[in-house]
């Protein structure tokens, strides 16, 4: 608080020593969808130049049984992906990227899928805002091992440009928005703080059995200038890897401007490498606005 | 001749001759004297004819042989100790000039002196006050509660009593019975010089180790926000080196502002700060003495592994009831001080604090979160209280009990209501972080003999930071009533219960025993509880306690071996007990003081501390996140051997301190790396990692305490590191603040009776850090590029060096009813950017920065206190 009222920046230099650039793995491995790795290179924290990329690898994914199911030729821009190989429910992966200068091993398995679905919904007030949509949300937990889950609300909404001459241009937007809850379901791990946007939780208090839980949104908009169109929730099931990749991401960005806090990792499953090849599926319920 | 001399003294040995004054200015009379090689009737009458005294004695009884006198502009009663003690000669006044030459007869009989020194406006006791025979040079000085023993041979006494910022006074009578002799001195403008051995047995009024502030100096420190911080005080110091900007952690000597023992009348605080550590929580109204040790600390403090701050609060007022308020800034406050009985045996003071920021941010509704419906204002506030009722039963008993109450509270509030045709709906919603101390303690002080001095204290402290969130809906119509609430809390509580029983015995002059013992009982407790109905989950409560027993013992024994050399040898053992695990340990402290020189002193000392309750902390700032917790069976506690060796020069005016030190620090704890937060996580044991830490360097001050103007220059040139084999791969790193140089100057100017000003100004070399030297990015899943940093080595790089100024200036107005003093001043003058801290960001034109931003530019401020 004294901080924001007081306080003044200014840019400062160090002199940063030279270190050696470590490859960067963002895949992708979500169940029914082909699977996809970016690699691209670190950079120095003063090097403004665009981000390298690896673009001479080869990329080869393996069954748990080390049966070769699909390898991915280079690409130009770093970006690989299978062209039939889509990851399924349950199902452990082995990732072996090949560069010019290392090979890198990585594995991960697919989670299998809960059941869940929206119980109802209604228009309340919540902290002062009136038109809070409120979601009763029920997750069917199926197994008797820790599961772990992320919730994301993604709004879609239209706005409005007047061209003049009565002519009006409509833009069609998305944004991650808050997930508003008291509940202590989905505020039950401390990680929820880092991310408003993606609430990470476990099923530790609903182990194999069924649970209710409420949150919302006070951003569904119906003005003249937006109009809410659809409201997607996409509930998501990690593998620990994944959970634990996600959580430490958000904190590490959480605390990365905090001058009361030491640096925190991101913690990856890869060896020598940065980034993370984790497996998640993803179930969405979209409810559409109609006006 | 004899015979008459034997009943002039029988005369004398019936009355106290306090009022002498005639007697009293004969031996203060100051002479010059060059003498070489001169029977001592020729030197007694050289010293006659330039004092004017006149000297009675048998020839028989003096020496022969030729002797040597030099001094200059010293006391006559100094130069005839100086000229007669080496023969065994003593000396009184008779009456008028007369003074009686005698030879002490081969049994000496010996009787003590006791009682308290007081302060003659308010009836404080005064601490650390020296009491010594001006005729014999053999001295003491008033312990924590006042009180002081010294035991003499039946003879006539000058007993001089002194003490920082009060005029001496003297009183001369015949000693010849054990009696107590208490004494009030008056209050002085200025504070008297320093001596090291000047007066032989005068030497602790400086404590090399040691450093004191009373109300007094407190009072001239420069405030920042309209409030004199002690802990921000004491920063200013040779050897301690702040924390960050604003911030109120001591880092003294390498150690962490967790190993600082502070204590509020013998009561452990663990939190000192309000604010985030921008405030002290300790109230300057109140406070009478504040003591740093840094080292060589006495065997009674334990638990903590580098000093002691023990806090002194005032007794109370005897002589009369008065009212002090003071406006600040951001917070005021009322301090109710005095006697409630009309024997004025009993007193109590009361003092409350309260920042207001709160209160205005609700007037002007500045709300940073306000949506279209309802206001939802942040805030912050904290109030503490301090209490002490004392009663003095007689010279002898005294019962007081204390007590501290203090909260800080960040919260968000919303509370909104709407009313239409077909409903009414009400909704309350309540989040609070809080945290704060809460101490009373209850203390038995009794002068057992004139030379045994006892004291009984049973305490409780306690510690709490928790949040809360308290949510209340209703919705009203015709046909329903649709009610749900909720409620979360989680507590983590740090409780102590302390038991001790200490004395203080004083045999002989040259031989003091401190000795004691005591219990605490430690509990750490973290409590979830949670209510709800309707729109919510419930999840399960949960209470966890950890109790620990932590018994303790102490011996500390003075001895003053010779003239010149003295020493403090003790021991302090500590046994901890914690789910069957048991540490213990007894650690040995020495120190030694060798006095070559009147005005030179040789010191050293050697200590070692243990620690059984760790500080887990990532900002060292005091934040209610920082989490106190017990040494298990896999973390063991925290260990520390400290030596320093000194050199100390005093003349007049000036004292000179030069000190090296040395310490070792084993077990210490921090996060690991990739952990920064506990939270309500029980494992806490797995989210940490213990390593060693040491620390050397050099300290220096030269202090001015006498004139118009006053102040001191402190420097420490030191190095400080850490190594822990889960952080930085294993290899040594600089501790965040280790600091190279860190300068302070402080000076005091007083104008005029009315108006004084203070300036201080600091310089350190800049703080470490660890900054980003590399960046990726990824995919959050919400983004596809957030940028993810790579550090570099813990602690690599340097802040820029930080400097800073402060200025204040007092106007005082005092008239028979009431005092006003007006503050003005500022807070960093010459509006340097220090940095807090660095963080990486994107400029103007999109390239990735470094950007240091600093906390406090210049800040005028304001302050007004009225006392009556």
């Amino acid at each position: 608080m004294l901080a924001s009222m007081f306080s003044c920046r200014k840019e400062i230099e160090f002199t940063i020593p030279k270190v050696d650039e470590v490859l960067v793995v963002n895949s992708s491995l979500c169940v029914d969808s082909l699977i996809s790795v970016k690699l691209s290179y670190t950079q120095a924290i003063n090097d403004n130049k665009k981000i390298s990329t690896e673009n001479n690898a080869v990329v080869q994914i393996f069954s748990k049984d080390s049966i070769l199911l699909e390898q991915i030729n280079p690409s130009n821009n770093g970006f690989y992906q299978t062209v039939l190989l889509k990851a399924q429910a349950s199902a452990t992966y082995l990732m072996k990227i090949t560069t010019p200068k290392q090979v890198y091993w990585m594995q991960d398995s697919c989670p299998l899928k809960c059941i869940a679905s929206v119980l109802k919904i209604d228009s309340t007030v919540f902290q002062g805002n009136l038109n809070f949509y409120r979601i009763k949300f029920q997750i069917k937990d199926l197994q008797t091992f820790t599961n772990y889950y992320g919730l994301k609300l993604k709004h879609v909404y239209e706005s409005y440009i007047n061209k003049g001459g009565g002519l009006m241009d409509t833009l069609i937007n998305e944004e991650w928005i808050d997930v508003e809850t008291i509940d202590p379901i989905l505020i039950q791990e401390e990680n929820n703080k880092f991310s408003k946007k993606h609430l990470l939780f476990t099923d530790l208090y609903f182990n194999n059995s069924t649970i209710n839980f409420y949150f919302g949104t006070s951003a569904i908009v119906n003005t003249s200038g937006r109009k809410t169109k659809k409201l997607s929730i996409e509930l998501e099931q990690y593998s620990f890897d994944a959970y634990q990749y996600y959580a430490t991401l958000y904190e590490h960005l959480f605390y990365q401007n905090n001058p009361f806090s030491q640096p925190t990792l991101v913690k990856g499953n890869i060896s020598n490498a940065f980034g993370s090849f984790t497996g998640k599926n993803i179930m969405r319920t979209t409810l559409l606005f109609k006006y | 001749m004899f015979i008459r001399v034997v009943l002039l003294m029988s005369v004398f040995s019936c009355v106290f001759l306090n009022n002498l004054d005639a007697q009293n200015d004969l031996l203060s009379k100051r002479i010059t004297l060059s003498i070489k090689k001169q029977t001592i009737p020729e030197i007694l009458k050289k010293i006659q004819e330039e004092s004017g005294a006149n000297f009675n004695y048998n020839l028989r009884i003096i020496p022969e042989g030729k002797f040597s006198l030099k001094v200059k502009d010293e006391e006559l009663g100094v130069v005839l100790v100086l000229l007669l003690q080496p023969h065994k000669l003593n000396f009184s006044v008779l009456y008028g000039n007369n003074i009686i030459i005698t030879k002490p007869a081969p049994r000496v009989v010996k009787h003590t002196i006791s009682g308290f020194v007081y302060d003659e406006s308010t009836g404080e006791k005064l601490i650390n006050a020296n009491v010594y025979n001006l005729f014999t040079l053999k001295g003491t000085t008033t312990n924590q509660d006042g009180f002081y023993s010294l035991t003499l041979e039946e003879d006539s006494v000058k007993l001089v009593f002194s003490y920082v910022g009060y005029q001496s006074v003297s009183s001369v009578f015949w000693l010849n019975a054990n009696f107590i002799y208490s004494i009030n001195l008056k209050s002085s403008l200025s504070l008297p010089m320093y001596t090291i051995n000047s007066k032989p047995d005068n030497s602790t009024l400086f404590k090399p180790d040691e450093y004191r502030l009373n109300a007094n100096t407190l009072r001239q420190f420069p405030v920042l926000f309209g409030e004199t911080d002690i802990i921000k005080s004491l920063q200013l110091l040779p050897g301690v080196s702040a924390g960050n900007d604003g911030t109120t952690g001591l880092n003294i000597r390498g150690g962490g502002p967790d190993q600082n023992l502070i204590l509020l009348d013998d009561v452990p605080v663990y939190n000192s700060s309000h604010i985030y550590g921008f405030f002290s929580i300790f109230n300057s109204d109140v406070v009478k003495d504040v003591t740093l040790i840094k080292g060589g600390m006495s065997s009674r403090y334990g638990g903590r592994l580098s000093s002691v701050i023990d806090v002194r609060t005032i007794d109370g007022n005897t002589k009369k009831l008065n009212f002090q308020v003071s406006l600040g800034i951001l917070a005021s406050k009322l301090t109710i001080n005095g006697p409630i009985t009309k024997n004025k045996k009993t007193t109590i003071v009361l003092s409350g604090r309260r920042s207001y920021l709160d209160l205005l941010n609700s007037f002007t509704q500045t709300n940073l979160f306000s949506n279209q419906f309802s206001p939802i204002y942040s805030s912050y506030y904290f109030y503490d209280f301090n209490g002490k009722l004392n009663h003095r039963f007689n010279s002898k008993h005294q019962l007081s009990f204390t007590m501290y109450n203090g909260i800080d509270n960040s919260f968000i509030k919303n509370s909104f209501k709407v009313k239409d045709p077909e409903k009414v709906i009400t909704e309350k919603d309540d989040q609070n972080l809080f945290w704060g101390n809460r101490i009373a303690s209850l203390r038995y002080n009794h002068v057992i003999a004139p030379k045994l001095f006892g004291w009984f204290l049973t305490s409780y402290s306690k510690y709490n930071f928790g949040n809360e969130s308290n949510y209340a809906y209703t919705e009203k119509n015709d046909s329903q009533n649709i009610e749900t609430k909720y409620n979360y809390r989680f507590i983590s509580i740090i409780r102590d219960w302390n038991i001790m029983y200490n004395i203080e015995y004083k045999p002989l002059n040259w031989l003091n025993i401190k000795s004691g013992t005591g219990f605490i009982f430690h509990q750490f407790a973290r409590e979830v509880s949670t209510s709800s109905s309707n729109i919510v989950s419930t999840i399960p409560s949960s209470k966890v306690a950890i109790n620990s027993i932590e018994y303790n013992a102490y011996t500390d024994v003075y001895i003053k071996f010779h003239r010149k050399l003295s020493s403090t040898i003790g021991a302090h053992y500590a046994q901890y007990n914690l789910l069957g695990t048991q540490y213990a340990r007894i650690q040995p402290r020495l120190n030694i003081n060798y006095k070559p020189h009147k005005n030179f002193l040789v010191h050293a000392s050697y200590s070692t501390s243990m620690q059984f309750l760790h500080l887990l902390t990532n900002s060292s700032a005091g934040l209610p996140i920082d989490l106190w917790l017990p040494s298990t069976d896999r973390v063991k506690p925290e260990y520390a051997n400290i030596t320093s060796f000194g050199v100390s020069y005093a003349k007049k005016k000036f004292l000179f301190n030069l000190e090296i030190f040395n310490k070792n620090m084993e077990n210490l704890i921090e996060y690991k790396e990739q952990v920064n937060y506990l939270g309500k996580d029980n494992n806490w044991e797995d989210k940490i990692t213990t390593g060693r830490g040491w620390a050397y360097g050099l300290e220096a001050l030269i202090e001015k305490r006498t004139g118009k103007t006053t102040g001191w220059l402190s420097y420490t040139y030191s190095w400080n590191y850490r190594q822990f084999n889960a952080i930085n791969a294993g290899k040594i790193f600089p501790y965040k603040y280790d600091r190279r140089h860190n300068l302070a100057l402080v000076i005091n100017h007083k104008f005029n009776e009315k108006f004084d000003g203070t300036m201080t100004w600091v310089y350190t070399t800049g703080a470490n850090t660890t900054l980003p030297i590399q960046v990726y990015y990824t995919n959050s899943g919400l983004s596809p590029d957030n940028a993810v940093y790579l550090y570099g080595e813990r602690n690599a790089y340097k802040f820029p060096d930080y400097h800073r100024m402060d200025l204040c200036i007092n106007y005082k107005k005092q008239t028979t009813k009431y005092t006003r003093i007006w503050s003005f001043g500022a807070y960093n003058i010459y509006n340097r950017l220090n940095a807090f801290y660095v963080t990486p960001t994107y400029n103007s034109n999109g390239d990735r920065v470094l950007q240091l931003v600093s906390l406090f530019p210049i800040l005028p401020n304001i302050s007004y206190k009225i006392i009556f």
